[in-house]
């Protein structure tokens, strides 16, 4: 065997049995050295690791037989042997395993069959689960070994997820900042389902949070900022293992890597990686989008010596291209959680849509005026001019809709100045006009220029005390929900709160509004 | 219904007497006449349940009795309803008593009046309230607000009421600043402080960009109007020092920040503060 050849360039626990003519002392000589054994504590749940430095210590040249020596994979309280044929070594191929070898780190009498073959010692926690098989050039890159799955002694299922002698590292995304966090919206952290696929929303920084006239993402310093997404990074082991380095890395597009909400220094930007150390605990950094388009994030455990990955955590970053106002009724200021739980409908569905990734700002509609202009406008306003979106959606209950046939007419009206967007999806929860605080006339409009409208309102028969929501014509969906058996006992206070209203507009909503 | 009551009020209240506003301190009254809080409260409470879906009481009923315990007097009636508007916020209770307001067919000129007299409370919340109450009133249907309905207002005031011009030159200090001094000043005298005035409003912003200018012109005008005898002058320089303290010199700063009238140490101080105009 021929330790310089590509297959054996790596660090596995890898040996070969010997040809019959081959000395005890050859055989030593050909064993492949191999990465230093990693030793965690086992304070975490942890899987075993990979065996190494196998050495072939004695060979019976009348039997065949061979005795190894190895040192014993972290956590495993017993190993067995994988075996191949020699030819099949490139593919990774087993055929056959010694199982129970035990954990000594000694074995004697190891005998394949005759003919050339590879062999390798993995550890085991004597119960199902098995380590590595350490790692090699596998087309062209730095992989592990594939596991045998054939198993045909012992069964075993691999897991290198909380491998004992990989640290294991951790990326956590943060939804953005909406306005900023617990105002309204709580700092949420994204679920690692959702962290590739859809991935992480982020603005498009081209606004000028600092005022100073140029776009934030032409700054390096932007007090105010709030358009970029907080993530933390980690590690299960403060210190990379010697041999080993935690790197960050972009992956595609443009994303960019601060350390601090406002920018600061850049660590991803010019330069696409950067090696991080966790000697001081966690780390926070911010993530900017200069422009539209997607980029993804990695954090590894790699190999300083081939820069082989051990272990990682993705995100991938989406720059929005949407945004969506709610705005909830007279007096209803927004939270998170909704200040008046189980009573303000309007912010659970924008909270929901939140945490579904959509790049929300929800309000009290006092933000608009009857002249559609104010915070809710400018923030629109913004997303299209200075931060690529161009599609929005807007929602509301009781004044609360009315304003947003008030946004929606400004922003129509105002388009030529604007630029480019649709206003693709409108809806009222029996809509009120506001045309004051004071005003409680049913809304009648369709929102001006709305791509799709969905209208629920309850209209028992308005009487002199009665508010009451109604008909919109050319609305795509237009319920009276009392018409409904579950909507027939609803009223004005208790429409929006009705789960078949709120899960039906948001579904509505995400028909037509993607994040 | 005309009830007398015997009321100890430790907060600071508003009291209706003879259609007047008057604020007292912890005090005693022996008879105060009129509508209450509670009453108002509990017809509100009542179409907010009928709203709800609860059994409706006879609400209309409910609604002349509440004005006849104002002894019929609306403007009594009205004012009440507006302190518990802005004392009582949320859907629920806002969208009820807008109902009722309804109900009574208050005119807009009715409102104002009443909302103009609780400008100058104490109580923060009713005197936030009735400012949002009023801006939204004046901005109705998307109209600019029309500060020629408070000429009659302050026709009947001897002095400025400081409530409403806290309130005008927040909609506009320029409009403000104009009612007040043709109302409160001799014609020349009002004619050169507003010449002052708009000869800042025009130096103080580039009508290509639309961004502020600080020029010798818009300094010297500052420096006229922050020494001028009347104090609602000295608010109108004031204003745009809080909101662009580079109009002006330090000097002009340094003495409306010790001016001797509240209002304009309090607009200064609010710009100290990073709070809100308001």
């Amino acid at each position: 065997l021929d330790a310089e050849t590509p297959y054996f360039s790596g660090d596995a626990t890898i040996s070969a049995k010997l040809r019959k003519d081959m000395t005890r002392r050859t055989c030593s000589m050909l064993t492949i050295l191999l990465l230093a054994t990693l030793v965690v504590s086992g304070a975490r749940a942890v899987t075993p690791g990979e065996a190494t430095d196998l050495i072939v210590t004695d060979r019976d040249p009348g039997s065949g037989e061979m005795s190894i020596q190895y040192d014993r994979a972290c956590s495993a309280t017993d190993h067995h042997i994988e075996f191949g044929l020699l030819e099949d070594v490139a593919g990774g191929s087993y055929s056959g395993q010694l199982c129970a070898i035990g954990a000594s780190g000694a074995h004697a009498g190891f005998n394949p069959g005759s003919g050339s073959y590879f062999f390798l010692v993995v550890g085991n926690d004597a119960v199902g689960t098995e380590g590595s098989y350490g790692t090699s050039v596998i087309a062209g890159t730095h992989a592990e070994r594939p596991q045998d799955l054939s198993d045909p002694a012992c069964v075993f299922t691999q897991d290198l997820s909380q491998r004992c002698d990989v640290p294991s590292v951790e990326l956590i995304a943060y939804r953005p900042q909406s306005e900023s966090y617990g105002g309204p919206f709580l700092r949420r952290a994204i679920p690692d389902d959702q962290e590739v696929t859809p991935g992480v929303g982020i603005r498009v920084n081209g606004d000028d949070d600092n005022g100073n006239g140029n776009a934030d993402s032409d700054d390096t310093n932007v007090p105010g900022e709030n358009d970029l997404i907080e993530i933390t990074l980690s590690a299960s082991m403060p210190m990379a293992p010697e041999g080993l380095e935690y790197v960050l890395t972009r992956i595609g597009g443009d994303a960019r890597v601060w350390n601090a909400m406002t920018k600061g220094q850049q660590i991803i930007g010019a330069a696409s990686s950067a090696v991080l150390s966790f000697a001081g605990g966690p780390l926070t950094v911010w993530v900017e989008k200069p422009d539209i388009g997607n980029s993804q994030l990695q954090l590894a455990v790699q190999r300083t010596r081939d820069s082989s990955i051990l272990a990682s955590d993705e995100i991938s970053l989406f720059a929005f291209r949407s945004i969506v106002i709610a705005l909830g009724g007279e007096d209803q200021v927004a939270g998170d959680p909704p200040l008046d739980p189980g009573n303000q409908g309007t912010f659970e569905i924008a909270i929901d849509l939140y945490e579904l990734g959509y790049d929300v700002h929800m309000y009290d509609e006092d933000v608009v005026s009857s002249d559609g202009s104010g915070v809710a406008y400018n923030e629109v306003v913004s997303a299209v001019r200075d931060r690529s979106v161009e599609s929005i959606a807007i929602y509301g209950y009781s004044h609360g809709a009315g304003s947003t046939n008030d946004l929606a007419i400004r922003l129509d009206n105002n388009r030529a100045s604007i630029g480019s967007f649709s206003i693709d999806f409108t809806g009222y929860v029996d809509a009120i006009d506001n045309s004051s605080d004071i005003d409680i006339f049913t809304e009648t409009q369709l929102p001006q220029s709305t791509a799709y409208h969905a209208n629920y309102y309850e209209n028992p028969g308005c009487g002199l005390f009665s508010l009451c929501g109604g008909p919109i014509a050319g609305a795509d969906f237009d319920l009276d929900v009392n018409t409904t058996p579950w909507g027939a006992g609803l009223t004005h206070f208790t429409v929006d709160d009705a789960p078949n209203v709120t899960m039906g507009l948001m579904n509505q909503l995400m028909m037509q509004v993607t994040p | 219904m005309m009830r007398r009551l015997w009321q100890t009020v430790t907060a600071v209240v508003l009291v209706w007497t003879a259609g007047t506003v008057t604020q007292t301190g912890s005090l005693r009254f022996p008879e105060l006449e009129g509508v209450t809080q509670s009453q108002v409260s509990e017809v509100v409470d009542a179409i907010a349940a009928a709203n709800s879906g609860q059994p409706a009481q006879d609400l209309e009923q409910m609604a002349e009795s509440l004005l006849d315990s104002a002894g019929g007097d609306r403007t009594q009636l009205l004012q009440q309803l507006l302190i518990y508007r802005t004392r009582n916020p949320g859907n629920e209770s806002a969208m009820s008593n807008a109902l009722l307001l309804s109900y009574y067919k208050f005119s807009l000129s009715e409102m104002r009046e009443a909302l103009v007299s609780l400008l100058d409370t104490d109580d923060a919340a009713v005197r936030s309230g009735t400012i949002e109450l009023l801006t939204s009133i004046d901005s109705a249907n998307g109209t600019q607000p029309e500060l020629s309905h408070y000429a009659e207002i302050l026709d009947r005031h001897e002095q400025p009421p400081l409530g409403l011009i806290r309130y005008l030159y927040s909609l506009s200090p320029i409009d403000g600043v104009t009612l007040t001094a043709r109302r409160y000043m001799v014609h020349e005298e009002a004619d050169a402080a507003l010449q002052s005035a708009l000869a800042l409003e025009s130096a103080r912003v580039d009508t290509d960009s639309g961004e502020v200018r600080v020029t010798p012109v818009t300094r010297d005008q500052i420096r006229r109007l922050s020494q001028h005898a009347a104090w609602w002058i000295r608010l109108y320089a004031a204003i745009h020092l809080r909101d662009q303290p580079e109009l002006g010199s330090g000097d002009s700063l340094t003495r409306l920040r010790s001016d001797s009238h509240p209002l304009i140490r309090e607009t200064l101080a609010e710009a100290d503060s990073g709070k809100s105009p308001r």
